[in-house]
């Protein structure tokens, strides 16, 4: 598949690196010009350097043949342009980020098939992750029979009283298999010697009726949310204030700049909206917080997410999610006191990452630290791993299948499950080997 | 956000030979195969044993190739120090076992002989111990021109453009094997890239076969030199290079070797728009100074030859050194002092960035000398504000630094192993002359072959001690891989935790 990416922001960088790795035909259409190099030394994909919302620049790059041209520069001006322009040109799929709902309104008049918002689709993941209430993930594959749990392992959760080999044969009578762990940033793949450590972000593939079995596994409590504290005035967090007024939570917003405050107020009906430094104790310490409360760094800043989040955590906050711009803390910090780390930019691309997916396979999810994904497919007829157990299939390694739904049956696989035509498989894997692991169920 | 997938923290030292012998087993089996071919021809030319000879060697190639890759698991993903320790260390490897038909065939004896004319054939260098190899058979004949064939584009690139050589990963081994200093791009993925470039290589190389043949060469001789030519390589089939061919022959080796030196992405791109070449402002100062060269070169000439000889001559065997091709068509170690200065001044050159041609590059030279200039002018103006420009592309700071430091590098190179060829003392009565030393290191390094005084076109390499034999191989590779993938292996850094 040919794409063209404009403009190599943290979005456009992360979305050219994740889709060349994964073997689509990359162009990255940049103007400015140290970034340009930078990520030219980065990825296999070509990087023109110039302004991609132009004829020129679009013809160069081939929009006539291509199949998708993403536009996420930071304008939405240039964005929609750029769509419109690719689309003229023969680009046979767009997405343009735009972030001013009055120019999102009839978009698609101008050529703009999809519509990316960061802030408003960040604000749906974190209405998402507030009412797991402690696990990081619960995504459903299989019409739901199957389901991915993720959560931060506890210190002495069961899971980590051993290799994996050995917990298996103890907890056997239920099947639930450990996808991955991202440990420090960093994605392991587990197998039979793997000693799950606390902290570790685990992912764990289970049937639907063992999922309370899965969270306790790894030692996550699930507990009720009923009230948020919203750091910060930014326009995510108002989306976000909004979204949670309008799934039943009481909302408290937090801001510093009294001119802010007022506006929020008058936005805002709805929300309690505090004047204060969010990082000064005193200031969350009113609000009396309980392990029913969940704190949300969401100002522009790393370093007073990452604090208020400390500080409400350790005034009794039952949960604390932190906003980073650094796509990087992401994964890095995600453990230290705070249960989830979310990135809007990364969202929003990881939105995008499954929209392109999203034609070749049945589902797929992506998470917020790591950049594997886990993608259901369905295996057709005549392909290679037809009547084949999954342990002579020569699957990259890494590659975890992670359940099966056959005839309406779901279970989890092991080395001597034979794989039938019409079989759903769900599995996880690293971008540059989705492309060849799915080749071995499809025809 | 980068994470990678990992199994276990591996030691460095133990996940770079992984890798190495990861790619080492591929680019085995490509070079395996090349053996057959030349088998093959061997056996077309009724020389049996010969050819059984050579199926051997490519047997062992290919189960050596074959067991590495199956017993190393694909490397997950490599750094670009990785990407060029990997490729420098494979090129070693691999001289190694392209000696395999030397040595088995009993063409050529004595290991030390054979891996220095394997490397000199996968470096395109030319250089050799034979001192007619009208004398060997056909089959090996063949197998010293495939090497340079496969050398001159790079048998790691075509390994990226027929296996996708580990993903993101072939894209740095490419870099650090293709001459210059970033690989220009034709197609999105590395991959498409590598096919087209090798697509216009054999393309070019068989319009070369078709030509020579209608001159006085027989088909074996044509394909010979045309892959020699277009890879800028310089084995040839006759003890005296091209002096025994027709002025055809010459005229039409002259104009590839010239071609064989401009960029092969410029020759795709200009392949349907031929205005290209005359865009390019590395074409414009790579023909600029190849014209100056010739005029000056016949100018010397012209008082001890005919003119037509002076100017045919001084054509061929300039454009031979500028491109590094190394085929001569008169004993150049003959000509005046003067000229002989020149001589080993060429060698300094080398064709365009992204062509078969060795030594410094046309690019390199041009930011060189533009950026000096910048300082001569700094100089004059201290508060004047000079950016280097490369036709109408502004060369930035960190490439210019590159291509300083790359020309500090060659040089000291240069010296010292000038310095330590005639150090060595050789069978000769005293060590080697200075002519010979200087003029080996420059053709050994810049991949030309023959140099002057006792390895002049007259002669070879075959009467140097075993030792400078090791010494000059070793430099072939290093001035292929040019200099960094090499002197990269000798880096703390690579190796340590």
């Amino acid at each position: 598949m040919r794409i063209i990416i404009v403009g190599a922001g943290a979005v456009g960088s992360y979305l050219a690196e994740r889709l060349s790795s994964g073997g689509q035909d990359v162009i990255v259409i940049e103007d400015n010009e140290g970034r340009a190099a930078e990520l030219q030394e980065k990825i296999d994909a070509l990087v023109l350097r110039g302004n991609g919302a132009s004829v020129h620049m679009l013809e160069e790059a081939g929009a006539a043949h291509t199949d998708l041209l993403i536009a996420v520069t930071s304008s939405d001006g240039a964005n929609i342009l750029a769509c419109y322009t690719g689309t003229q040109l023969g680009a046979k799929t767009t997405i343009a980020r735009i972030e001013d709902g009055e120019l999102r309104e009839g978009a698609d008049r101008l050529g703009v098939d999809m519509i990316i918002d960061p802030s408003a689709t960040a604000a749906e993941e974190l209405v998402g992750i507030v009412g797991l209430g402690g696990a990081s993930e619960l995504i459903q594959f299989a019409d739901g029979k199957l389901v991915m749990v993720g959560g931060r392992v506890a210190p002495n959760a069961p899971i980590t009283a051993g290799p994996l080999r050995k917990l298996r044969v103890r907890q056997a009578e239920w099947g639930w298999v450990v996808a991955a762990l991202v440990r420090d940033g960093r994605t392991i793949v587990a197998h039979g010697d793997t000693v799950v450590r606390s902290g570790d972000h685990a992912l764990l593939m289970t049937t639907d009726e063992k999922v309370d079995e899965a969270t306790r596994l790894i030692g996550v409590k699930r507990r009720h949310i009923d009230r948020a504290i919203i750091v910060g005035g930014t326009r995510l967090a108002e989306i976000t204030a909004d979204a949670m007024i309008e799934s039943g939570l009481s909302v408290v917003l937090v801001e510093e700049a009294p001119d802010r405050c007022s506006y929020l107020a008058g936005r805002h009906p709805g929300a309690l909206v505090i004047c204060g430094d969010p990082t000064d104790p005193d200031v969350l310490g009113e609000l009396d917080l309980g392990p029913k409360d969940v704190v949300m760094g969401l100002t522009g800043w790393d370093e007073v997410n990452m604090m208020s989040c400390l500080v409400g955590k350790a005034s009794g906050a039952g949960m604390a999610i932190s906003r980073f711009n650094r796509i990087s803390y992401v994964g890095l910090l995600g453990g230290l006191g705070i249960d989830a780390a979310v990135s809007a930019r990364l969202i929003a691309a990881s939105a995008i990452l499954r929209f392109v997916r999203q034609g070749q396979v049945e589902q797929v999810a992506t998470f917020s630290d790591t950049d594997a994904e886990a993608i259901e497919i369905e295996v057709t007829e005549g392909a290679m791993a037809v009547d084949k157990s999954l342990m002579d299939l020569d699957l990259p390694i890494g590659v975890i299948i992670g359940g099966i739904s056959r005839n309406g049956t779901t279970f989890v696989p092991d080395g001597s499950t034979i794989v039938r035509s019409g079989d759903h498989i769900i599995f996880f894997a690293l971008p540059r080997d989705i492309a060849e692991s799915a080749a071995l169920f499809t025809a | 956000m980068t994470t990678r997938l990992q199994r276990e923290t591996l030691h460095p030292a133990r996940s770079l030979l992984k890798t190495v012998a990861y790619v080492l087993g591929s680019v085995l089996l490509f070079v395996a195969v090349a053996m057959t071919s030349a088998a093959v021809v061997s056996a077309l030319f009724a020389e049996y044993t010969t050819s059984v000879w050579i199926a051997v060697s490519a047997g062992i190639t290919a189960i050596a190739g074959y067991v590495t890759r199956r017993v190393v698991p694909r490397p997950t993903s490599i750094t670009v120090k990785q990407g060029f320790a990997t490729v420098g260390l494979a090129w070693f490897v691999f001289s190694i076992f392209g000696a395999l038909p030397y040595l088995l065939t009993g063409a050529i004896p004595s290991i030390t002989d054979a891996v220095f004319e394997t490397a000199s054939g996968f470096t395109t260098t030319g250089a050799s111990i034979l001192p007619d190899p009208n004398v060997l058979p056909n089959g090996i004949s063949f197998w010293r021109a495939m090497t340079q064939w496969l050398g001159g584009m790079g048998v790691i690139v075509l390994g990226v453009a027929i296996l996708p050589l580990l993903g993101t990963g072939g894209m740095q081994l490419a870099r650090a094997e293709s001459p210059g200093p970033t690989p220009d791009r034709l197609t999105p993925r590395f991959q498409g890239t590598a096919k087209r470039l090798w697509l216009v290589y054999a393309v070019i190389t068989a319009i070369e076969i078709l030509l020579l043949w209608a001159g006085d060469m027989t088909g074996f001789q044509a394909v010979i030199h045309s892959f020699t030519t277009m890879s800028t390589g310089g084995f040839g089939t006759e003890p005296d290079s091209i002096a025994g061919f027709s002025d055809y022959t010459k005229w039409v080796i002259t104009f590839f070797m010239f071609a064989a030196g401009v960029s092969f992405a410029l020759h795709f791109r200009a392949w349907n728009k031929p205005v290209e070449y005359v865009k390019n402002p590395e074409f414009k100062l790579y023909t600029f100074i190849t014209i100056a060269a010739v005029v000056v070169m016949a100018g010397g000439l012209i008082g001890d030859l005919a003119t037509y000889d002076a100017i045919r001559d001084a054509a061929f065997n300039t454009i031979s050194l500028t491109t590094t091709t190394g085929f001569a068509s008169a004993d150049f170690g003959l000509w005046r002092p003067a000229l002989q200065i020149m001589i080993v001044g060429l060698m300094f050159l080398g064709g365009m960035a992204g062509s078969t041609a060795g030594a410094m590059k046309t690019f390199r030279i041009g930011v060189l000398s533009k950026a000096a200039f910048a300082d001569l002018r700094r100089l004059v103006h201290p508060r004047g504000v000079f950016i280097t420009h490369f036709g109408r592309q502004k060369v930035t700071e960190p490439v210019i630094e590159a291509v300083q430091s790359f020309f500090l590098f060659y040089m000291f190179l240069f010296m010292t192993a000038t310095f330590g060829l005639a150090f060595i003392d050789a069978n000769l009565s005293e060590g080697l002359d200075l002519v010979t030393a200087t003029s080996a290191v420059a053709a050994s390094i810049g991949n030309i072959g023959p140099g002057l005084g006792d390895v002049g076109p007259a002669s070879n390499y075959s009467a140097l001690p075993a030792l400078a034999k090791w010494m000059l191989s070793g430099l072939m590779i290093v001035g292929r891989l040019e200099i960094f993938p090499v002197l990269v292996l000798f880096t703390k850094d690579l190796w340590r935790r």
